[in-house]
């Protein structure tokens, strides 16, 4: 009998707290400043670059 | 031989395809590779803390580190992170210099320069971010956000014209590209 109502004890703490379980604090977020930013304008400029040597000085 | 003569008639799209190639192929050795790896990233931002640290020590200010991050006395700190230590754009720049050209010594010589001196530039950027975050706070954003402009693009972008200039010996490059691609 007090072996059943340890169980049941250890059980309805078991499920309280299963069930009221909090979430995690929130983590700090992202970052606000990434990596070095804007290659796709480096990339850009590149082709720009080698196109006017392609097609500026082709004769 | 279709491809060959597109090519032929539009040496460009030969430099864009080599070009994207290299990217590639470096992509994929540095994510099987190089980053699981970590000591090129590693000593990449290491070195440029360590060398920032000199110099700031130097010029007066009292500077700690902490493995990647970089602080000066009363300050926040800086954390170098793989993105920052300019090894995309000194992958960037290679590429171009490899795909563009047919002169070995040349391009040789504009490669070591080249990344040396981008090297060197982020060593300064990160320099000046720690006396931005030390003095101008408030514009540490804006500081942040337009330093590649600053410090990376327009000297990458000189040395690439500077390398259309001289990385071709023969002057007509469409006869170059027509020669070596037919």
């Amino acid at each position: 009998m007090k072996s059943k109502v340890y169980s049941i004890v250890t059980f309805a703490l078991y499920a309280i707290n299963l069930i009221f379980a909090q979430d995690p604090p929130p983590l700090p977020d992202a970052p606000t400043q990434g990596p070095i930013n804007g290659l796709f304008f480096l990339v850009i400029g590149g082709a720009l670059v080698a196109m006017k040597r392609y097609f500026g000085n082709s004769k | 031989m279709e491809i060959a003569n597109r090519l032929n008639q539009n040496p460009f799209i030969g430099f864009l395809l080599r070009a994207l190639s290299f990217y590639l192929i470096w992509q994929i050795i540095y994510d099987l590779i190089l980053h699981p790896d970590g000591r090129l990233d590693e000593f990449l931002s290491l070195s440029v803390i360590y060398i920032s640290k000199i110099v700031l020590t130097f010029l007066g200010w009292t500077v700690h580190t902490y493995e990647r991050i970089i602080w000066i006395e009363g300050t926040q700190g800086l954390e170098i992170v793989n993105g920052c230590n300019a090894l995309k754009l000194m992958v960037l720049y290679s590429g171009f210099i490899i795909c563009f050209g047919n002169e070995f010594k040349e391009k040789l010589r504009f490669l070591v320069i080249g990344i040396a001196m981008i090297y060197l530039l982020n060593a300064i950027r990160i320099i000046l971010f720690n006396l931005a975050i030390l003095y101008f706070k408030q514009y540490w954003d804006i500081f942040h956000e337009f330093s590649p402009f600053l410090f990376f693009y327009p000297f990458i972008l000189w040395l690439w014209y500077k390398w259309t200039l001289v990385g071709i010996k023969n002057h007509d490059i469409r006869s170059f590209y027509g020669s070596s691609l037919s």
